[in-house]
């Protein structure tokens, strides 16, 4: 068994004042000495006037000496204290300079031995107290040794003297004095160094704090934004660089399937080739003396201060992470969100031993409780990610199985199929007739086999969403007679009639060709097989539905029809209505899967209807338009919206009140319109200009410009006078509306019902171009209205020349002509049309209030439709006239 | 007689096809790789090739390439066949050069359709068939 590693909960605590600063040199005054120097000054002086006052009369050679040694002293401890570099050797300092004057004053005492004695007993404490016996020994040699050098040089010149007991007392007491106030000083000056190398600590550590806030705010904006776990990593070890000494950074997440630790991320290191060394590396939670594992399992933060000497020791999965990327010192905290583990994070030194201290520990723990949750978020991400991929990959391993699998099973399918029909060539021309039945059911089963292989690769696909999409624009018309020809023989063989029913111009389609014949076909094999001596009607039709235009095929048969409760197995695989069906009818039973797969790819769906007995009818429903947005809440709705294409209606809905807008539109919208909407006349005027809607409905009050003045301008345009216009009112002023050329009146509030009705009523259909010319402007916009009524687009002209001009621009297919037109009269525009466009014969019908002679009439019949006269005011029975006119002219045309 | 050079691998399929041809009053040969097309070629210049696209080593779509990047044989119509009905492998063999496409297994009428079509084609300049 491995010896245990010598890892520690936390590193050696440090002695918080043991670590000695560097307090820069000389740069600044020591507060000890700028404590001690007045203090020393002051007592040196006083020294110097009581030594002179007791000598100066016996010795003023002495007296000189003392004041000067005095007054020197002081400045002597100042540099001292000054040029010693460390704040202990301050004090020592000038105790080394108090031990000098000791010896200087012993000697000028005579080393009488009661105040020498004193005096360096005093010292001798003194050294004792600051620094013990290391500082009390020497300052007593340096005391010893100056007061032996004296007795060299004093002794012969005041051997006789005797200075009196009282003068030494005194001077005793002012040293002794001088001593204690020194030592007290010093220790103050102590407690202060240490109260100011607290407050510097602290400050520290404030700093410190702001800086780790600053940057886990860093952080976590970046962990919000990003998901890249390189990036977080990296902010999260270049925020940590600069306060702690680490220069690697690394991350382990839990497995928690297999209960492991997975490296992930290892900053600092070559990556290269550590990515080599660490491939497939993972650290099982249950193993021994990984400080990895022991870090989740314990839950808190461990250290290795010396991770060299300890390899031998390390776990084999540790020494591996170790060997990859080599570390010195390494500290491990847990990641853990709520009570779940997400992995360790790592913070190393690559070469030095770093120095963290209990507090450090706690500060970075909160750090990395703080980015736990974001690099949980990054793991969670990166397990979805490698699902998804795993998913893909899974789904694409199944795809090409199927693709290969079909193209074995299809080459040996080939031969079979092949090979038959090479047989029954043969035996036919071997005039071999008993063997074909034979061959053919061989050649039908390998058909057979070949269908199925290939349905269950379209499924496969379909199921695998790897079925593409190639869409095209098919004119509708060419694919049903391309269907017709295709089905028709398969028809015949069971005796159905084939109809194909085609209501209006069904147009184009964009949709995916093959797979829409494929569909189509489907419908119309499944009905011809289930249907005897009946009929199969194709039918096609466009229809508006939730916001948009379809295009429907529809196959409807005479045949066995389908039980209700059937109707729900038929679109899923190998299921057909009842099991003895395949038995009797054959098919794969994959066809509608594949169809209703098919069908819901290109956005589009299969309806079916039936009942036993009575046939059924299966609809393929494809999208056959732009989808129509929902109506906008407020201002002018998207107008960019499909130009209006076949069939397709767009409203212009005009009105100030908000809910109207939105009622109104929405009503509309789901009908299949296109709605643009306008919250006040000038806007609505604007839209109408550039829509050309087909409809448009007003209301009557609005703030600015109202409804009645809108209808007016639109009537009075010549580009938009055909535009139908329903008037929404509160009031019922029908009568006001009629005869300003509305098509129609509703009250307010709008029932459905009454806006569909009237919309579906008045929409302009796009008959024709009808040309209305006539000066008289109520006989004119009676006629508007009701071409607008019938579904033509009308342009009017007041004029005969304007009418010229008119009828250059755009051919009209219809035109209702006044003889008595101010300019040229309609007679001449008729002759003069007639010589322009010889080959164009619009449909003419003259609208007359003048009575016409023999002569003219004859001149008229021979270009002129009819003749319609009006009376003073334009009754209905006119109108009527020209209704069934224009009515019967629209079926003729379309004949 | 015109002169078929059919590409394919499998012996099973190119004897069932080659004879089908041969009774359709075509003289059929074969080649089983891009070595073999190489050798046919220089042998004779065929009037039309069917060309299976999975082969051993260089692909029916590489060998068409190549087929039609050289002047010599550019103007020799090409027909793929393969067994993969996907969409995405006629825009491969028309992007490959291939003239035309059929999916096995064959429909005899129908190849037979493509194969007159093409020889027309071939003998009348391409400006007047299209």
């Amino acid at each position: 068994m491995p010896q245990p590693l010598p890892m520690n909960d936390l590193p050696a605590g440090r002695d918080t004042g043991g670590k000695e600063a560097d307090p820069p040199r000389c740069s600044r005054l020591h507060p000890f000495v700028t404590l001690t120097y007045p203090l020393r000054s002051f007592a040196g002086v006083m020294i110097a006037l009581v030594a002179g006052s007791i000598l100066h009369q016996d010795n003023v050679g002495l007296a000189v000496v003392v004041g000067t040694i005095v007054m020197l002293y002081p400045h002597a401890s100042y540099l001292a204290a000054q040029f010693s570099g460390r704040s202990r050797s301050v004090g020592l300092a000038t105790f080394y300079v108090d031990a000098v004057f000791v010896g200087v004053l012993a000697a000028l005492l005579s080393y009488s031995f009661v105040p020498s004695g004193a005096i360096f007993t005093l010292c001798l404490a003194g050294g004792l107290i600051m620094g013990g016996l290391r500082l009390a020994l020497p300052m007593m040699l340096v005391a010893i040794v100056v007061a032996a050098a004296g007795l060299i040089w004093v002794t012969p010149v005041f051997t006789a003297h005797n200075t009196g007991l009282p003068a030494h007392l005194s001077m005793l007491a002012v040293i002794s004095m001088l001593l204690f106030i020194s030592v007290r000083v010093n220790l103050h000056g102590k407690d202060l160094i240490r109260m100011r190398k607290n407050l510097e600590v602290q400050n520290a550590k404030v700093n410190l704090q702001a800086a780790l806030l600053e940057s886990m705010n860093k952080v976590a904006q970046l962990v919000n934004a990003t998901l890249d776990l390189d990036e977080v990593l990296v902010a999260i070890r270049d925020s940590l660089k600069p306060i702690f000494d680490f220069d690697q950074a690394a991350i382990l997440f839990v497995d928690q399937q297999d209960q492991t630790l997975v490296p992930d991320r290892i900053l600092g290191v070559d990556t290269a080739e550590m990515h080599a060394q660490l491939a497939g590396v993972k650290v099982a939670l249950s193993e021994a003396d990984s400080i990895f594992a022991a870090t989740v399992n314990t839950r808190r933060p461990l250290y290795i201060g010396n991770a060299f000497a300890v390899r031998e020791q390390m776990s084999p999965a540790d020494r591996r992470i170790h060997d990859a990327a080599p570390a010195h010192s390494l500290v491990t905290f847990p990641l853990e969100v709520g009570d779940e583990m997400v992995g360790v994070l790592v913070f190393a030194n690559k070469h030095a031993t770093f120095d963290l201290d209990r507090e450090d520990i706690r500060t970075i723990s909160r750090y990395v409780a703080f980015v736990a949750t974001a690099l949980r978020k990054i793991q969670l991400n990166k397990i979805m990610v490698r699902a998804q991929q795993e998913a893909n990959s899974a789904n694409e391993a199944k795809s090409s199985f199927l693709a290969n699998m079909s193209h074995e099973l299809r080459t040996p399918m080939n031969a079979v199929i092949g090979y038959t029909e090479l047989l029954t060539e043969e035996a036919e021309e071997r005039g071999l007739d008993d063997m074909i039945p034979d061959l053919e059911k061989i050649r039908g089963a390998g058909k057979h086999l070949l269908e199925l292989i290939n349905s269950v690769l379209d499924l496969s696909k379909i199921e695998a969403s790897k079925m593409e999409l190639h869409p095209e624009t098919i004119p509708v018309d060419n694919l049903i007679e391309e269907l017709a020809t295709t089905i028709e023989p398969m028809a015949r063989a069971n005796g159905n009639e084939l109809v194909i029913t085609r209501r209006r111009d069904p147009g184009q389609i964009e949709a995916d060709r093959v797979k829409l014949r494929q569909c189509a076909l489907n419908l119309l094999s499944n009905a011809c097989k289930f249907t005897r001596d009946g009929t199969v009607e194709l039918s096609v039709d466009r229809v508006r539905q939730d916001g948009r235009e379809w295009l429907e095929l529809a196959v409807r048969d005479t045949g066995i029809g389908i039980e209700v409760s059937q109707l729900d197995k038929l679109f899923q695989p190998f299921t057909q209505a009842d099991t003895s069906t395949s038995r009797n009818y054959g098919g794969t039973g994959l066809g509608l899967a594949i169809s209703k797969g098919f069908c819901e790819m290109m956005g589009g769906k299969i309806l079916v209807d039936s009942a036993p007995g009575l046939g059924s009818t299966f609809t393929i429903r494809l999208p056959a338009g732009p989808e129509i947005p929902p109506p906008a809440g407020t201002g002018l709705m998207d107008a960019t919206i499909g130009a209006s294409g076949a069939g397709l209606g767009r409203i212009l809905v005009i009105d100030d009140d908000q809910r109207t807008l939105e009622l109104m539109s929405r009503l509309l919208a789901a009908d299949g319109y296109f709605v643009s909407i306008a919250t006040n006349g000038v806007d609505g005027l604007r839209l109408a200009r550039e829509l050309r809607p087909d409809a448009i409905t007003l209301d009557a009050l609005m703030p600015g410009m109202d409804g009645w003045s809108v209808l007016e301008k639109l009537r009075s345009d010549p580009e938009l006078c055909d535009i139908p216009v329903v008037m929404v009112s509160v009031l019922d002023d029908a009568g006001r509306g009629f005869a300003l050329g509305a098509a129609d009146c509703l009250v307010k509030p709008v029932a459905r019902e009454r806006l569909l009705a009237a919309i579906h009523r008045v929409e302009r259909k796009g008959n024709g171009l009808a040309l209305v010319v006539e000066d008289d402007q109520g006989t004119r916009e009676l006629l508007l209205v009701l071409l607008a009524r019938e579904g033509w687009v009308a342009r009017w002209a007041n004029d005969g020349l304007r009418a010229l001009e008119m009828f250059r621009r755009e051919r009209p297919d219809l035109v209702l002509l006044d003889l008595m037109l101010p300019g040229i009269d309609g007679f001449e525009f008729l002759a003069t049309i007639k010589t322009e466009f010889p080959d164009d014969e619009p449909a003419i019908i003259v609208v007359t209030g003048r009575d016409v002679d023999t002569a003219e009439l004859e001149r008229l019949k021979r270009s002129v439709e009819r003749i319609i006269r009006k009376g003073a005011v334009p009754g209905e029975n006119v109108l009527g006239e020209i209704r069934r006119f224009v009515r019967k002219n629209r079926v003729f045309r379309e004949l | 007689m015109p002169d078929i050079l059919l590409v394919e691998e499998n012996e099973m399929n190119s004897d069932m096809l080659s004879r089908r041809l041969v009774r359709k009053g075509y003289s059929v040969r074969i080649a089983a790789d891009a070595h073999a097309v190489d050798e046919e070629i220089a042998r004779r210049l065929p009037d039309l090739i069917l060309m299976d696209i999975s082969l051993p080593g260089k692909d029916g779509y590489q060998i068409t390439r190549e087929l039609k990047a050289s002047p010599k044989t550019a103007g020799i119509p090409v027909i793929a066949l393969t067994a993969h009905a996907m969409s995405t492998d006629r825009d491969k063999a028309l992007a490959a050069g291939c003239d035309e496409y059929e999916t096995k297994p064959v429909v005899l009428p129908q190849l037979l359709g493509k194969i007159d079509f093409l020889l027309k084609r071939q003998r009348t300049g391409p400006g007047d068939a299209s």
